[in-house]
């Protein structure tokens, strides 16, 4: 008959109860000491940052401090900046008139005589002139369409072509660059 | 066991209450502690781009000549007054006419509100800001073409908003020897803003366009005469169209 030795069973029980109670003491140990020690390292990053913080503050003042030295300067580069800005504003709204008038002077076909030339505000314009034969009218027309077609100007007509007696044809013509 | 039980947490009660205390430590300072870190961290990284772009503008600043700018503007405001400044474009009108050996017949100012300084300016780009006036001369077409050219290449900057020329007499040629031209003309401002930039502002990028524009501009026309007297503009001393 086999015995059972309660003393040794209760023993050994222990020894693994005490085990186990050893090992979970060293882990909760191990943890204690990295949450310590992460901590200690968040705070020490944590002064650090705020030390650079701080001197980047110090840092930054000084730079406004030099640029507030130069501020006549950002003044004035600021001023031409705007004026530019509105300089080149202006000169895209209006349109420049002296061209015109080396236009419409292509229209001086033999014959032709300037009564009078207007230009309004916009890129249109309106000649008034005489043409002396149907010669002259025909090579205006001429000169006309190939203008039109080398695209000097968007739009032309002649607007009224009249003659009293054996005066001299008197024409108006309106043209758009 | 239970007895176990109590005198192994006696003999831990150290451990135990160590590790109570980081736990609470933990959850109470440490995890407000490392957002805080990460909100410093952003902000340091905030502030060196910052530093970066102050450091950029300070060194930018510092590559300018203070004459040259301040030549550059002198140009610039030549070219767009801060003010209605008629007297230059009187001197401008009035000498490029005679050299261009035009009469002037009638010269008409519309300057409006004389005082600028309620000309508040409210927007980036003004076109609006203008004061306009008419004149009419007599001479041949030639000549008045080269004086609009001049004109429109001239400073204080202005712009033809109309222009009519009529024959005076019956020529048998194209060319118009006596004349009436009729203009009507815009002459622009653009009063100085009251504040101009910010330490934290960029400046602006001009360097491009400025080189172009100095030198369209510096080549532009301008009346050597428009020198103010030194009691202020007084109108009606000079008679604009003497020598005629």
């Amino acid at each position: 008959m086999k015995e059972i030795n309660l003393i040794n069973t209760q023993r050994n029980k222990l020894f693994g109860f005490y085990q186990k109670v050893r090992i979970i003491k060293t882990i909760i140990m191990g943890l204690d000491l990295l949450l310590i020690l992460v901590m200690g390292l968040v705070f020490l990053f944590y002064s650090i940052s705020a030390k650079k913080l701080a001197a980047n503050e110090s840092k930054m003042r000084l730079i406004k401090e030099e640029i507030n030295k130069l501020n006549e300067n950002e003044s004035i580069l600021i001023a031409t900046n705007e004026r530019i800005i509105n300089i080149e504003a202006i000169t895209k709204a209006s349109s420049p008139k002296a061209d015109l008038f080396s236009l419409i002077k292509l229209f001086f076909v033999p014959g032709f005589s300037l009564t009078s030339l207007e230009v309004s505000s916009g890129k249109s314009s309106s000649i008034v002139g005489t043409c002396v034969d149907t010669q002259c009218l025909f090579n205006l027309n001429s000169k006309a369409e190939e203008l039109k077609e080398k695209k000097f100007f968007s739009e032309f007509s002649i607007d009224n072509t009249s003659r009293k007696d054996s005066d001299p044809y008197e024409i108006k013509i309106s043209l758009k660059q | 066991m239970k007895k176990q039980l109590i005198d192994l947490l006696k003999e831990n009660v150290l451990l135990i209450f160590a590790t109570v205390l980081i736990l609470f430590l933990f959850s109470l300072i440490f995890v407000p502690k490392i957002k805080a870190f990460l909100g410093l961290q952003k902000e340091i990284k905030a502030q060196q781009t910052k530093i970066d772009k102050l450091s950029n503008k300070l060194n930018e600043l510092n590559s300018y000549s203070k004459a040259d700018l301040q030549s550059n503007l002198d140009l610039f405001i030549k070219v767009l007054p801060v003010e209605k400044d008629f007297y230059p474009i009187m001197t401008n009108v009035k000498n490029i006419f005679s050299q261009e050996e035009l009469s002037l017949l009638d010269f008409q100012f519309n300057l409006g509100q004389v005082s600028t300084q309620s000309a508040q300016k409210n927007k980036k780009t003004n076109t609006e800001n203008f004061f306009s006036f008419k004149l009419s001369a007599f001479g041949n077409i030639e000549n008045f073409e080269k004086a609009v050219v001049r004109l429109e290449n001239s400073i204080p900057l202005l712009s033809i908003d109309s222009l009519k020329i009529q024959n005076e007499s019956s020529s048998a040629s194209a060319i118009l020897n006596n004349c009436t031209g009729a203009l009507s003309l815009k002459s622009y401002y653009m009063p100085l803003s009251v504040s101009l930039g910010q330490v934290d502002k960029d400046l602006p990028k001009i360097s491009g366009s400025l080189k172009s524009f100095l030198d369209k501009y510096s080549a532009y026309e301008y009346p050597v005469e428009a020198i103010y007297p030194a009691e202020g503009i007084i109108v009606g001393k000079e008679n604009p169209f003497s020598g005629y």
